[in-house]
């Protein structure tokens, strides 16, 4: 007993106290011989290193060091190399301290840095702030995609501001205050509807008119020849362009070498617009349509067009070259009377070849349901007659209150009021100066960052607005309306019962619809899906039934329904019912569903599904459409249902090449990971999971065995010891420990809220949010209460 | 180092073009060219820069000449923003004068981004009155004699042929081109499944040979890009590819199992001594980072430097 006593304190007091001594021996023996003051091997030296983990360039070497031990290249073959327990040891060793390092480094200790609208939040800001239909208006194609921090992209410290984002800002503002500032009467509505149009070549309109219709002559635009004289469109607006067509003997007796076409594509008709006002470079394809052969085709585009803009069809992959070509030289050959070039009339050709026939092509529009703008209306009403500057001044005073989200005194407001009001007294354009101070103000950093301006004492509270800016965000991605607003305004925002009461008010809000979107698909990592598609020969299912649209859906409906009813959090691990529809319950293999639209379906025991862990969603984006890969399915629950992700990997890992022509399963590659000591010590516990998982293929279906009769073994063992069989087993062992998944949630959500990562400082709130749910059915509902209610979510 | 270990400095993730952009590019229209479907660049803030995959759009950005109405607005519309940014750079300074010390040095960002616009917007209205170089549009529209097919792949080509005539023309000294990749069935005889999956070959044989039908071509193109690069002369009556550095590669070495080790790279033109295949064994003693060979093209390039990246030295002694 007493050896036994001994031997324990002293390897506790070894572990604790001499770490800084264990290293330097560790470097001594095995390191500095080639990395010293005599050789300095690849250009690196470790003798001079102390083991202060908080100086940069020092973790950045022990990093270094910790991945060469972790790959087993150093140190190298025919030189001394430690035992493996040493090893694991100082690799434990390194890898804690590093973590530790990291965690210290990204310590924001509660506090936000400074947070940017991210692309999303602008484009809903952009919609609430005018009014604005975004259906098929965008500001935000061209912006850079948004950093992650902890896996969202809400998050302050990773959210940069470059030149590239900043050019674009300014380009958005330019679309955004043309299409918003729209004096004057509603425009009068075009509409112009041709049949058939005179062409100016006789012989051409003899053979047309003989065949009774339009058609396109190869690769020559055809338009409205009303609209082309009348140099476009008289406004600019929503205009819905109409035609009807059909391909006519795509194969003809003309081979396609001949006519330099190909006659296995489906004829193509593509939708282009045009300014002659602003020349070539102003030409954009809009749109392109597949005709059939066999029925004609009606289509109806709808598409923003500026003043003066007009449009053409085009027959996009129709015969190269010119007309006169195929009568010189293609016509001869198969036709023995084109003898004579010069004086072979177009009809001894036109109604012999691929013909693409338009018969109807028209246009309608400017489209608006009220006049004047929402918009507008809402920051410019009933202008006068002849605007001045003090209608510019007290006009985008109102909008900068509404899109700085919080009064403006006049101190601020004054340099974008002047400039606009310069702007006037030089161009004598009203209007245009309203679009130039509303551009300055959308690209003001009032508007583009969520401003926090308590100084910089520790827990320094909110303001009404500032709470208010942050509540909207997190529950709408979107800026707060009126009402929450007027609540901020008049204190109500700051009390238990005004904050619950709104909370309640905006989850039943549709725009509450961003946080199934956007914090779901970046909770569960569904962005990725749709990078790696399967193959589209051997998966057409995958792309006729737009399952990828429906594995969305059913995650986002899911959710949604959590939320809404305020359900237990627990569903995510598993349930009875889920939200489908009939291609996607075809892909499931669930019987007896019909129904093409979404509903709630209730689930059996047979159907093998049960909570995120059976979504199609899930499982497609935890594969690369070829085949499954279960490292990246256990570093998911890892991550996104227990709370517990593992160390990243060392570098340059070669991964694992799956051996597909059946010779070995995956569980027999994997087992590469236990020859290594370290790569099993992180490996143990995502393989397992992974390997659970495998009943579900790459495309989320299940399968009891391999392709070729292989059985397929998902038996494992969790970290902590606990057995488990295929996803039932996971699905259990969450169950049991509900503590466990409500904390992963919890911390999920909250990055999410506070918009930034989570501190030491958090863990007492959060251990109080996690003992108190249960208590609340662990409702969803409940838990964004909970975590809107304390102190940090009202917290600089 | 891989792309997570840049998240908390993202300006590691600037790219070889951009950083060369900034080195050689600034006397021409433009810094740099960013072709194809799939963006490869890095702005030095750690941006992913968009490029451009249409030859129709790249053929009008640097030859057809915008007509006075849309230059004038463009002068107009450099001219406002201009104002614009001075206002909102003299607000931000006021804002950050109020804000904590991290959240100060998150604002530099928004300030330095407006210098950078600005310098940017000065040197575009710089050009609007220059014209731009002349070239006929037969090498996207074909004529009678020659078929231009815009539909992948075949559009390669005629972005190889956009690239000789920008250098021809000095539109711009450093070019990237990215070709697709996604899983499209590539429409040539005896493809049967789309290029994603063919590159998880798992050796499979018979997806190893309709792959190789695929970067066949590839090479094909690239090969007739150099023919092209050759009969091109520069100012001088020399071949284009003498003064032309030319880097061919891929980031993975094995696309089967993602491995970004052994790296296939080919060098070609700007003078460096070719015509030998280099081996480089594993990473570790003695395998080479990439960036080592991207400081000896900086060197030949005239850029005074002698490390890039994650580089440990160079390569002169092999290509040089």
């Amino acid at each position: 007993m007493i050896p036994r006593l001994i031997i324990i304190t002293f390897g506790w007091w070894l572990a604790t106290g001499l770490q800084s001594a264990d290293l330097q021996l560790f470097l001594k023996n095995y390191c500095v011989q080639c990395h010293g003051p005599d050789k300095q091997k690849g250009d690196r030296r470790f003798d001079q290193l102390t083991g202060d983990f908080t100086q940069l360039a020092e973790a950045e070497a022990f990093q270094e060091i910790l991945d060469q031990l972790n790959l087993g290249e150093m140190p190298p073959e025919g030189k001394p190399r430690p035992n493996p327990p040493d090893l694991k040891l100082i690799v434990a060793q390194l890898t804690e301290s590093l973590a530790r390092a990291r965690a210290a480094a990204t310590e924001n200790s509660g506090k936000v840095v400074l947070r940017r609208l991210n692309r999303e939040e602008y484009r809903n800001t952009i919609r609430d702030l005018f009014g604005l239909k975004m259906v098929d208006f965008d500001p935000t194609t061209t912006f850079p995609p948004d950093d992650t921090i902890a896996g969202f992209d809400n998050v302050g410290e990773g959210l940069v501001t470059s030149d590239h984002l900043l050019r674009n800002y300014l380009y958005a503002a330019r679309q955004v205050a043309d299409k918003v500032v729209r004096p004057g009467p509603k425009p009068e509505m075009i509409r112009y509807e041709k049949a058939n149009e005179a062409p100016t070549n006789t012989l051409e309109k003899d053979a047309r008119a003989a065949a009774g219709r339009m058609f396109i002559k190869f690769r020559q635009p055809l338009g409205i020849m009303q609209l082309d004289k009348r140099r476009g469109v008289p406004a600019a607006g929503e205009y819905v362009i109409r035609f009807s067509a059909r391909a006519i003997r795509r194969k003809s007796r003309y081979k396609d070498e001949d006519l330099r076409y190909n006659s296995n594509e489906p004829m193509r008709l593509s939708v282009s617009i045009d300014s002659r006002e602003l020349g070539a470079t102003a030409h954009r394809i809009i749109g392109e349509y597949n005709i059939p052969d066999d029925r004609t085709v009606e289509i109806e585009h709808r598409v923003w067009l500026e003043k003066g803009f007009t449009f053409h069809v085009h027959w996009a992959n129709g015969p190269h070259g010119s007309f006169k070509r195929i009568m010189r030289k293609v016509l001869p050959k198969y036709n023995p009377d084109a003898l004579y070039p010069a004086r072979n009339p177009p009809e001894m050709y036109i109604g012999s070849g691929p013909e693409l026939h338009v018969y109807t092509l028209g246009i309608e529009g400017p489209f608006y349901e009220e006049w004047p703008l929402a918009g507008f209306d809402r920051y410019f009403p009933s202008p006068p007659v002849s605007p001045n500057a003090e209608y510019l001044r007290s006009s985008l005073t109102r909008l900068a209150n509404a899109a700085f989200r919080r009064p403006v005194t006049e101190q601020e407001i004054k340099p974008y009021l002047d400039l606009a009001e310069r702007y006037l007294a030089e161009n004598k354009d009203f209007w245009a100066a309203a679009r130039y101070g509303m551009r300055a103000i959308l690209t003001s950093p009032r508007f583009l960052y969520l401003n926090e301006h308590a100084p910089h004492s520790a827990g320094h509270k909110l303001d009404g607005y500032e709470l208010a800016s942050r509540l909207s965000y997190f529950l709408w991605s979107s800026m707060p309306d009126n009402e929450l607003r007027a609540a901020a305004a008049s204190g109500l925002l700051k009390t238990p019962e005004g904050l619950r009461g709104q909370v309640n008010r905006m989850l039943r809000d549709p725009r509450a619809s961003a946080l199934s979107k956007n914090f779901v698909e970046q909770w569960l990592h569904l962005r990725t899906l749709g990078e790696m598609p399967p193959d589209p020969e051997t998966n057409r299912a995958y792309y006729e039934d737009d399952l990828e649209n429906a594995m969305r859906e059913e995650t986002r409906r899911y959710f949604a329904h959590v939320l809404q009813q305020n359900r237990s959090i627990q569903d995510f691990i598993d349930s009875d019912y889920t939200f489908l529809n009939e291609p996607l319950a075809r892909h499931y293999g669930i019987p007896g569903i019909s129904h093409q639209e979404f509903r709630q379906v209730q689930l059996k025991p047979e159907h093998q599904r049960g909570g995120l862990l059976g979504h199609g969603s899930v499982l497609t984006a935890t594969s690369n459409g070829v085949e499954t890969q279960p490292v990246l399915r256990g570093v998911w629950i890892l991550e996104n249902l227990l709370g517990t992700p593992p160390s990243p990997p060392p570098p340059d890992i070669e991964p694992i090449e799956p051996d597909v022509r059946g010779v070995s399963t995956i569980r027999e590659l994997m087992e590469k990971h236990r020859n290594n000591a370290t790569c099993f010590e992180c490996h143990r516990k995502i393989d397992p999971l992974g390997l659970a998982m495998e009943p579900y293929d790459f495309l989320g279906r299940w399968r009891d065995r391999y392709a070729k009769k292989i059985p397929l073994n998902a038996t494992g063992n969790m970290p902590d010891g606990t057995a488990i069989n295929g996803p039932v087993g996971i699905r259990d062992y969450l169950k049991k420990r509900p503590a466990q998944f409500t904390r992963c949630l919890t911390e999920k959500l909250w990055v999410y809220a506070m918009g930034r990562r989570i501190s030491f400082t958090d863990r007492d709130d959060i251990d109080r949010i996690v003992a108190a749910l249960p208590k609340h059915g662990y409702g969803l509902q409940e838990l964004i209460h909970q975590i809107v209610a304390s102190e940090p979510f009202h917290s600089k | 180092m891989e792309l997570k270990d840049t998240k908390d400095q993202p300006q590691r993730l600037h790219s070889l073009d951009e950083f060369l952009a900034e080195q050689i590019g600034q006397q021409t229209r433009f810094p740099s060219l960013r072709l194809g479907a799939n963006g490869v660049s890095w702005s030095r803030a750690g941006i992913k820069l968009p490029s451009d995959g249409s030859p129709a759009q790249v053929f009008a950005k640097l030859f057809m000449e915008d007509n006075p109405k849309v230059k004038e607005n463009q002068r107009r519309f450099l001219d406002e923003d201009d104002s614009i940014l001075d206002v909102v750079h003299a607000d931000a300074k006021r804002l950050g004068a109020r804000m904590s010390k991290p959240d100060q040095i998150k604002l530099d960002e928004y300030l330095t981004a407006v210098r950078e616009v600005e310098r940017k917007l000065q040197r575009q209205a710089k050009w609007i009155d220059v014209p731009k170089p002349k070239a006929n549009d037969e090498v996207i529209r074909g004529n009678d004699e020659v078929v231009v097919d815009l539909n992948y792949p075949y559009n390669t080509p005629v972005m190889y042929d956009l690239m000789v005539l920008a250098l021809q023309t000095e539109s711009t000294n450093v070019i990237t081109f990215g070709h697709p990749g996604g899983n499209r069935l590539f429409p040539f005889e005896g493809i049967e499944l789309g290029y994603h999956s063919l590159t998880h070959h798992g050796k499979r044989p018979e997806l190893l040979r309709q792959l190789t039908i695929i970067e066949l071509y590839y090479t094909q193109q690239l090969a007739r890009f150099f023919d092209r690069m050759k009969e091109a002369k520069d100012a001088e009556g020399q071949p284009l590819l003498d003064s032309t550095v030319v880097l061919f590669g891929s980031g993975m070495g094995n696309a089967s199992s993602h491995s970004s080790r052994n790296l296939p790279i080919l060098l070609a033109g700007g003078g460096f001594k070719t015509g030998e295949h280099h081996r480089f064994e594993r990473a570790g003693r003695d395998g080479r980072p990439l960036c080592d060979l991207f400081v000896s093209i900086l060197q030949q390039l005239g850029v005074e430097t002698d490390r890039f990246s994650t580089s440990q030295g160079n390569l002169n002694h092999l290509i040089t």
